[in-house]
């Protein structure tokens, strides 16, 4: 492809300001629309990704059967992590839980701080490395606390805020080491982290903590090596869970009613897939769209792809027409000695340009569109437009001005040169003209098919947001308490005055 | 040079098949200046395109140089046609997209010339043809006589052994129409072959040869006055 083709192609879009316009733009949107709907895909895809090995990590789960409902927890009790320490296959097992940590006191200013309670190797098993101070050491010194670069920003204005205190409750904890931010696409996000003999815990919590022999539950993730030992390790701990005195204990009239069903069942599922389990989402205490329907988010890549090819296909019958009337041109160049290849070439090249721009412009339009987006999906999405995936659009914007110059190539090549130059253009070819016909329609098609799906859910989203709750809302006031603060005397107080 | 035996070639409108050339003979020597005449439909054109090789006979032989092309691919017709044939229109078929320099240079933009000696060779046969001084022009605007010069400088910037010209005064008044013509006669008094295609009886007569046409089939086949002359 010469620098020449590319000059010529830019000076014919130039000519046609108008047909410019509309091929660009049209094909910028799409690429837009897709872009965007690509990195929501994307972004749920590659979810807990940035874990090390996280394809060997196993998040256990259970269902109590004595439930009538049954819905499946990925926490388990604790003292199942002994057990899988000792079960052969498991390379490593700890467990965390999100603790509601009462508001966190910088000088006089109050924050809050997601964080997280973490047994021992749970910054190994989750391959986490320090930015700044030992990790290991200040989860296990009573009165440290790990946080990570934007919450040291957040609270002290600084990433560098080793050694800084905080004030939780009454307690002081000293800043011990800094980590990077988890990526928004995880089901593990944290601010802080402590270790069990935080100061946070109580002595005999601590203890619990560590053994779970009287039935404390976590989140427990396991580290298997080898995917072939994922029965044998699910089957030991589903040994281990019903010899377990709280499901020994269970009542012989309970046991009656479960028949052959356990107690408890068990199961192991892998982190890189925790995101959409749908299992797990069905619980009552996980946080609505805290999880993703696979089924959802491959369909927005299908529809994606449709925005997409309806662009494409609006470009590549414009394309057509446009060689329809520039046959004496193509005409002239095979009389003076283009070759297939280089008639090829001339239209691949024009192809793409405008593809290429199409690309840049669609980019412009999604970055200036993804604040909008991200919030309408309720995801965070900065991260869209990393050099990895602007090179990827780049990359999608060739292969598709490759594509959709073929049908303009094509038709380029049908040109008789004889009757074109002679004023006797030829109409253009039976074959190519079903083609561009059969595009025209599945174009429409798409485009009304889409547009129906947009209607719909608009006319759902209007009808739900419009529905009446049952009771009137306005004279309701909302008070989000903290966990530990609903027992306070403070707080017994207010609800008794509140009558 | 060119040996067209017993060729015929006809098109299928719909149901209606038409007769474009009906087997033609003809024998065309290195060096010749032949005019072709006919009234509109009798196949002229059509004969132009298959001396060209933008079309090939549905029957018959047509011997280029001594090869005989029957069946060849239009890949191989094109290698064959490269450099070798040039090409002058009623409608000069500019391309509006390039200055009148680029145009010519179009011509030499698919061989192994280089871009330096393209220009070069672009520029010399724009200042022999006399419209040099318009070489950054957009073809639009000169007028139609300068235009066909700058047609005419295009198809012989390769060098060809064999120019085709399809009515080339056509679109021209009398003057330039004189003009061309004349340019048409110096260029075969330089030794190229030259085939041409028009209505006009008078520039017909200039050529060394006049094949007329009438229904696909050759009526005469003639040598002209300007063939004898001193």
């Amino acid at each position: 492809m010469r620098l020449d083709d590319f000059r010529i192609g830019l000076r014919h879009l130039l000519r046609a300001p108008g047909y410019s316009a509309i091929a660009i733009l049209g094909l910028a949107v799409g690429f837009a629309a897709c872009l965007l709907l690509l990195g929501y895909v994307q972004y749920s895809w590659r979810y807990d990704a940035h874990v090390p090995r996280v394809e060997q990590i196993q998040v256990v789960k259970q269902r109590f059967n004595v439930d009538p409902v049954a819905p499946w927890f990925d926490q388990a009790p604790l003292l199942l992590r002994a057990t899988a320490l000792k079960t052969p296959g498991v390379a490593d097992a700890s467990a965390f839980f999100r603790v509601d940590v009462p508001t966190v006191k910088v000088g006089t200013t109050l924050h809050k701080m997601p964080s997280l309670l973490v047994l021992p190797r749970f910054a190994q098993l989750l391959g986490l490395r320090a930015l700044e101070g030992d990790l290991d050491a200040a989860l296990i010194r009573p009165d440290a606390l790990v946080i990570t670069a934007s919450t040291a920003r957040r609270l002290f204005g600084s990433a560098r805020a080793l050694d800084r205190t905080v004030q939780i409750g009454d307690k002081l904890l000293r800043v011990a080491a800094i980590l990077p931010d988890p990526p928004a696409n995880t089901t593990i996000p944290f601010e802080a982290l402590y270790g069990v003999p935080s100061v946070l815990n109580d002595p005999g919590m601590r203890t619990e903590l560590l053994t779970g022999e009287h039935g404390a539950w976590g989140r427990l993730l396991l580290r298997i090596e080898n995917p072939d030992a994922v029965p044998q390790v699910a089957a030991a701990l589903q040994r281990a869970l019903d010899a377990a005195p709280a499901v020994q204990g269970v009542a012989p009239d309970i046991r009656a009613r479960l028949g052959a069903r356990r107690v408890m069942d068990l199961a192991l599922s892998p982190l890189r897939e925790a995101y959409f389990d749908r299992d797990v989402a069905r619980n009552p205490v996980s946080p609505p769209g805290d999880r993703g329907d696979r089924a959802t988010v491959a369909g927005l890549a299908v529809v994606a792809l449709l925005i997409l090819a309806i662009g494409a296909i609006n470009y590549m019958n414009l394309a057509t027409v446009r060689v329809l009337r520039r046959q004496r041109e193509i005409g002239m160049r095979k009389v003076l000695g283009a070759s297939v290849r280089q008639i090829v070439l001339q239209f691949m090249a024009e192809s793409l340009l405008v593809s290429l721009l199409a690309t840049m412009l669609g980019l412009l339009l999604a970055y200036l569109a993804l604040p909008l987006f991200a919030e309408l999906v309720n995801r965070k999405l900065e991260h869209l437009f990393s050099p990895a995936n602007v090179g990827l659009a780049l990359l999608i914007g060739l292969v598709l001005g490759v594509v959709t110059g073929l049908q303009p190539a094509w038709t380029a090549l049908r040109v008789r040169p004889g009757q074109a130059l002679a004023g006797r253009a030829n109409t253009e070819s039976r074959i190519g003209a079903r083609m561009r016909k059969a595009l025209t329609v599945l174009q429409i098609a798409t485009a009304v098919g889409l547009a129906s799906l947009a209607m719909g859910i608009a006319l759902q989203t209007r009808f739900a947001v419009n529905a009446s709750p049952g009771f009137d809302a306005a004279p309701l006031l909302i008070v989000d308490l903290p966990g530990r603060g609903k027992k306070s005397e403070a707080v017994r107080g207010f609800m008794t005055a509140l009558g | 040079m060119l040996k067209l035996v017993s060729l015929s070639k006809s098109f299928t409108g719909g149901e209606v098949k038409t007769t474009a050339l009906d087997r033609i003979s003809l024998d065309i020597a290195a060096g010749e200046y032949v005019a072709i005449t006919g009234p509109s439909g009798c196949g002229k054109s059509t004969l132009l395109s298959v001396l060209g090789l933008f079309d090939t006979g549905d029957s018959g032989q047509y011997w280029f140089d001594g090869q005989d092309i029957a069946g060849w691919s239009e890949m191989a017709l094109h290698t064959l046609r490269r450099g070798r044939i040039g090409f002058i229109f009623q409608d000069f078929n500019l391309l509006e997209e390039l200055n009148v320099a680029e145009n010519v240079e179009l011509a030499l933009a698919y061989t192994d010339v280089s871009r330096q000696e393209r220009r070069e060779r672009a520029a010399a046969m724009l200042d022999k043809l006399g419209v040099g001084h318009r070489a950054r022009h957009r073809p639009s605007q000169l007028s139609g006589g300068q235009q066909q010069r700058v047609a005419i400088a295009r198809a012989l910037v390769a060098r060809p052994a064999l120019l085709l010209a399809d009515e080339p005064t056509g679109n021209l008044d009398t003057a330039h129409g004189n003009e061309v013509m004349r340019l048409l006669r110096q260029i075969n008094d330089e030794g190229t072959t030259v085939v041409i295609v028009t209505h006009s009886a008078d520039h017909a007569a200039q050529a060394g040869r006049m094949v007329r046409l009438l229904d696909g089939r050759i009526e005469a086949d003639a040598t002209t006055l300007a063939q004898v002359a001193p």
